[in-house]
């Protein structure tokens, strides 16, 4: 804004009074000066009529006929005339007087013509001395007396004789005739002096009433208005340079309440409310620039327990992991643990709520499932010691969610333990949500149970974790992006060419898909995933007829390993009643076999495309003995032969791995 | 798989050698099912038995029930009697 010329209201409005005066005065003057002219013209006129008239009665008391011959014969009578003229022209303090007649051709015939001063009476001697004649047109007031309009007249007269106001009186004989004029001029520079001089008592006295009367109103605006503005501005502009105004007005003498001091009222008020906003605020800002602060170391140290995104692989498997928190710290977490050479665990996790109190919650939970499992307890184990621990003290009744998988990377055995979190993913051809039992999230029920079941995958084979950050994102028609929309999302990441998926870009494209479904919206939730997969141990498959001759490549493989002994025949066995199975109840036109030893362990894994057939969970009571000639043991007895047996039904393949100890724990 | 039959008025003794896998259980199978008339007595000799699958162990049963109940086992390595013990047929059939 332009800065404009400064001036303080007083000062403005002495100003306004000013000029309300000589405007005043003017006009006044105006008005007032041709009245006072009329008035003074009136009373100038009063005395040349009186004058005249004593002129006129003086004139006739001597008997006009005989005056006027006398004027016009003897010299010695108008020199008496003369004296008496000018002797009545300075006692009524006229400038002229004169006595003359119209003659027949209209023209003024001078008798006698007095002046009050000597210069002005010896002119009239010389150019108005008797019977001089004047050709100058008559005035009005002469016509008006002439011509008996007006029994006598004034006029005013400005010409070379002066300024004066000329009275008109006939003399009249007898008959009435006018026989001779008397014009008495009274000086109008005197009377105007006068006037002026009545006109400016007037004007000054009334200007000086208006005067005290401002000067006493200007005081009093001051002291009630300006002065306790200037006094409100300055404390105005105190406040707004640091807001240390006590609010309280200067001491001055209040007669009464008004605007003013409603003003001060408020802005005493106002000063406190604001001081008191502004300490609020700023305690706020401090408070909140504090908070932030932690809260970014807090990003930075939860950064490095839980990072961005992080990736472990080894020859037989890649694992590649990522969290995004939705603000600075998260409850979602994940860990990639290696308890020993041979296995891989991973964790992936959301604690309730959000922000602060989740990341404390979550940092603990992590801490204690990688303790637990590093101490080489089993997954189960670990979730149902790491429960009580939490329930043990969890003063907030705070849970999460945790999935966890341990890889043994020698045999693609994969163990599952869930405890309320999303399902996992298998990886493969056609992935799919396989049924996971599922227990209660950490965290609430002190005697939960959480059990944990296996699953085997082929080479190639992976499995996808995620947390509800993902399936649950919404997009802008708060639709969510949900299970079948993942599961759509990671089958276009299958690579037919190594018949895998690159984990590093299946969590990068799972976020960007997330973030492209969400069009841009505030992330509201932590997005976390992580991706496993099992490269194999390269083992060599051998496919079999499907037919029973062709168990013998599997009985020659496993007795030329092991050697002819009681531990490779029972393999046989456990082998065998597998294979029979298969040959003959699944309808199956492939059967794979794969068998090795890993150390003083032997591996041995089918893989057949016939019925979906599970022989871990199937069968689980010996029939009674009258049955037994109809079968129904021989998967018992696989079973029984092998420590450890897992089954995986993986795109339209029966996938089993059994394990044989060295040492066979009794069953 | 060899089996070796010998007969002694009502009983049959059967001697079982080697392997008797899925492929051999039904070759024991037809043995069983040939037994003449007259025969109410039968003996498995398993002890030159290596092996026996489930499929053998069915036919045992089938044995013992084709002989109602007049079936005696004998020979039998540990491992195989596990493997009876197992499916609890060594409470039923008679074990020597």
């Amino acid at each position: 804004m332009k800065k404009k010329i400064r001036a303080s209201i007083l000062t403005r409005i002495a100003l306004l009074f000013l000029i309300a005066m000589i405007i005043a005065s003017s006009i006044t003057y105006f008005f007032v000066y041709d009245y006072m002219i009329d008035q003074e013209i009136q009373q100038g006129d009063r005395f040349a009529g009186a004058a005249a008239h004593s002129v006129s009665e003086m004139i006739e008391s001597y008997g006009l006929e005989n005056i006027m011959e006398e004027l016009n014969t003897d010299e010695d009578t108008r020199d008496e005339m003369h004296s008496i003229f000018r002797f009545l022209c300075r006692s009524t303090n006229l400038r002229y007087l004169y006595l003359y007649t119209i003659n027949e051709d209209g023209y003024r015939q001078y008798i006698i013509c007095a002046a009050n001063t000597d210069e002005d009476d010896q002119r009239m001697q010389r150019e108005y001395a008797f019977g001089t004649t004047r050709t100058t047109p008559l005035y009005r007031a002469e016509i008006n007396v002439l011509n008996r309009i007006k029994d006598e007249d004034y006029e005013l007269i400005d010409n070379e004789y002066g300024w004066v106001c000329m009275h008109i009186v006939p003399m009249l004989d007898e008959n009435g005739n006018i026989v001779a004029m008397i014009g008495a001029d009274c000086g109008m520079e005197r009377i105007n002096a006068d006037a002026m001089n009545d006109m400016w008592q007037v004007l000054l006295s009334g200007a000086a009433i208006i005067a005290v009367t401002c000067v006493i109103a200007l005081l009093l605006i001051r002291h009630s208005v300006t002065r306790p503005i200037v006094a409100l501005s300055q404390r105005m502009r105190r406040f707004a340079a640091d807001r240390k105004e006590t609010g309280t007005p200067d001491k001055r003498l209040i007669l009464y309440e008004d605007e003013v001091t409603d003003i001060e009222e408020i802005f005493g008020t106002m000063t406190k409310d604001i001081s008191r906003y502004v300490s609020d605020i700023e305690a706020l800002t401090e408070e909140r620039i504090y908070n932030q602060t932690q809260l970014d170391v807090a990003r930075k140290i939860q950064d490095g327990i839980v990072p961005r995104e992080c990736s472990v692989t080894g020859d037989r498997f890649e694992i590649n992991g990522c969290m995004r928190a939705a603000r600075e710290v998260g409850g979602d977490f994940y860990d990639l643990i290696r308890p020993d050479d041979r296995r891989v665990c991973a964790v992936i996790g959301d604690s309730s709520g959000k922000g602060v109190s989740a990341a404390l919650f979550m940092t603990t939970v992590k801490a204690s499932i990688r303790e637990n499992i590093m101490a080489g307890r089993g997954l189960a184990d670990t979730l149902n010691r790491v429960n009580r621990e939490l329930c043990a003290s969890n003063p907030e009744n705070m849970f999460a969610t945790v999935s966890a998988l341990m890889l043994d990377t020698e045999t693609g055995i994969v163990t599952i333990a869930n405890a309320g979190h999303e399902k996992p993913l298998i990886l493969s051809r056609e992935p799919f949500y396989p049924d996971v039992m599922s227990g209660v999230a950490l965290g609430l029920f002190e005697n939960s149970q959480i059990d944990e079941q296996k699953i085997v995958l082929r080479d190639g084979d992976g499995i996808f974790l995620y947390t509800d950050g993902v399936t649950e994102a919404i997009d802008t028609g708060r639709n969510p992006y949900g299970d079948e929309r993942l599961r759509e999302m990671v089958r276009a990441e299958y690579s037919e060419d190594s018949r895998s998926y690159d984990t590093l870009a299946l969590i990068r494209d799972t976020l960007a898909s997330v973030d492209a479904f969400a069009e841009g919206g505030e992330q509201f939730d932590d997005i976390t995933c992580l991706a496993l997969v099992y490269k194999g141990s390269a083992d060599a498959w051998r496919t079999l007829p499907p037919e029973l001759g062709s168990f013998g490549t599997v009985k020659e493989l496993t007795i030329s390993a092991l050697g002819e002994n009681d531990r490779a025949i029972d393999i046989v066995l456990a082998c065998e009643e597998i294979f029979t199975n298969i040959v003959n109840y699944s309808g199956a036109d492939e059967i794979r076999f794969a068998g090795r030893c890993i150390g003083d362990t032997w591996l041995a894994a089918f893989a057949d495309n016939g019925t979906a057939f599970d022989p871990v969970t199937a069968e689980r009571e010996m029939p009674q003995f009258e049955e037994l000639d109809r079968g129904g043991m021989g998967i018992m007895l696989a079973r029984m032969k092998s420590s450890d047996m897992v089954y995986s039904r993986i795109d339209g393949y029966n996938i089993l791995t059994m394990v044989f100890e060295a040492e066979m724990p009794e069953k | 798989m060899t089996i070796k039959k010998i007969q002694n008025g009502n009983e049959v003794t059967l001697a079982l050698e080697g392997w008797l896998d899925t492929q051999a259980a039904p070759e024991l199978l037809a043995e069983l099912e040939k037994t003449e008339d007259g025969i109410n007595s039968m003996v498995f000799d398993f002890s030159g038995l290596e092996y026996i699958a489930s499929t053998g162990v069915r036919a045992v049963v089938f044995a013992y029930k084709k002989m109602n109940g007049a079936l005696t086992v004998k020979g039998a390595s540990p491992r195989i009697l596990n493997i009876f013990k197992t499916t609890g047929i060594d409470k039923t059939v008679h074990f020597e």
